[in-house]
């Protein structure tokens, strides 16, 4: 069978025919499909004639006269395969491809940081704890909600607070939280604590570090006052548990009412 | 599926991402999202916007938030988008004071902003330390604002003066309340 796609001719009727369809065609990236169709169908003709006994070459080009007339078939092809909608088919591809790597680059990091980042509570090494208690206790800043985990006490006399944060709105808009509040205890003296963090998957992990804490103290007050958002959390550190309580629970009636007006207008 | 369909598809796909893009990188559409994410991000505000100054490339906004003050910068990325710059937070006013101010430095300009707490004030003038003499009479909801290129990089202010109708009082640049 004479395949028009491999053809040789190059004045052949059906190089002609369909250089006269494609040239009514405006939208170039169709053309290798229009051309292989119309060979197709085309072909299907000539084997039907070769098959009533036409020789191959009349058959040939008895097959492109019966597709009619060329100009005519490209007019018609050329509103099919409309060219505004093909480019604009193009260039949507493009820009989904792209925007589709990005994304990708940018997600990669994240989501993959559950399986390459450790948690700071997991660079602590079990041998040099004194003591270990679980706090396990949530507040919400805005649309961030940061829970204090554990407390842990080493044999540097550094008090690790391990707490976590992250957004509970879609649109992740918490940024890094450094400063817990001020850290004082049942004395009411003042400490301060360096930072570290990481980041898993959206969530961040934080170890703040008291150095020279003492080991014989009992209590370890947070108290956040900034900006018209407070939470304060007063933890037992003679529990296992810490036996903690909260803002919510301790503050006055006074603090309470300026508490909820300023939720209310940060609502 | 025919074309119409496939550009459909790449087009709610393309939203989507960019939806994504968006919230993961931080930036927003407009300055004002732009502004009000990064209040959030530190948990500060929502502060109101009572003026904004557009220098193409970033925009100074300057808010009042209970008894704050604040002049947040927000920066152009990319044309199309806009991205926390810096000082979202203001300072604390001192109502005790005539007129309570701070100033900083961003985008290659100088810029100084305050709050006025005596109605008298009709006038505020500030003369920066390369000699310029700025000069402010209309102010936006009782807060005033001053920004100078200077050929220092960064240039502080000298004094500031705001007067009344018969008497004038003025502040040295360690008066600027720190944010």
């Amino acid at each position: 069978m004479l395949s028009h796609k491999e053809s040789k001719a190059p004045c052949s009727a059906f190089d002609e025919f369909i250089t006269t369809v494609l040239s009514q065609v405006h939208f170039p990236f169709d053309h290798r499909k229009i051309h292989d169709e119309l060979a197709s169908h085309i072909d299907d003709i000539t084997d039907e004639l070769m098959d009533e006994g036409v020789s191959e070459e009349e058959a040939s080009v008895a097959a492109v006269q019966r597709m009619g007339n060329a100009e005519e078939i490209g007019k018609e092809l050329n509103k099919i395969h409309n060219p505004v909608l093909g480019w604009i088919w193009i260039y949507s591809s493009l820009c989904l491809f792209i925007t589709a790597v990005f994304a990708f680059c940018l997600l990669i990091v994240p989501l993959t940081s559950p399986f390459t980042v450790k948690k700071p509570i997991n660079e602590i090494n079990p041998n040099d704890i004194l003591y270990h208690i679980s706090v396990d206790k949530t507040c919400h800043i805005d649309t961030m909600v940061l829970t204090i985990t554990d407390i842990i006490y080493d044999t540097d006399h550094t008090l690790h607070i391990f707490y976590k944060t992250y957004s509970s709105s879609l649109l992740i808009d918490s940024w890094n939280f450094p400063y817990l509040g001020t850290l004082t205890d049942e004395h009411k003296t003042e400490y301060y604590c360096s930072e570290l963090s990481q980041t898993r998957a959206f969530i961040k992990y934080y170890d703040c570090r008291i150095r020279d804490f003492p080991e014989t103290s009992t209590l370890l007050t947070i108290t956040y006052d900034r900006f018209n958002r407070y939470y304060e959390f007063n933890i037992d550190l003679n529990s296992d548990t810490g036996q903690q309580s909260t803002a919510y629970g301790t503050m006055s009636a006074q603090r309470a009412q300026r508490m909820e007006n300023s939720n209310e207008s940060i609502r | 599926m025919n074309r119409f369909v496939k550009i459909i598809r790449n087009l709610i796909l393309i939203l989507f991402l960019f939806f994504i893009v968006c919230i993961v990188t931080g930036l927003r559409l407009t300055p004002e999202q732009a502004h009000k994410m990064s209040e959030r991000g530190i948990h500060y505000g929502p502060s109101v916007i009572i003026k904004s100054f557009d220098y193409g490339n970033y925009q100074q906004l300057l808010c009042k938030y209970d008894n704050w003050v604040s002049c947040d910068t927000v920066s152009r990325f990319a044309l199309i988008f806009w991205q926390p710059g810096n000082q979202p937070i203001g300072f604390k006013n001192d109502s005790s004071r005539f007129f309570c101010f701070s100033n900083n430095y961003s985008n290659d300009s100088n810029y100084l902003y305050g709050i006025i707490n005596n109605d008298a004030l009709i006038k505020i003038e500030v003369l920066t330390n390369d000699g310029q003499l700025l000069t402010q009479q209309d102010f936006y909801d009782g807060l005033f604002y001053f920004t100078w290129v200077s050929n220092v990089r960064q240039s502080g202010i000298e004094k500031i003066t705001g007067y009344t109708s018969d008497e004038m009082i003025t502040y040295n640049a360690w008066d600027a309340i720190p944010y």
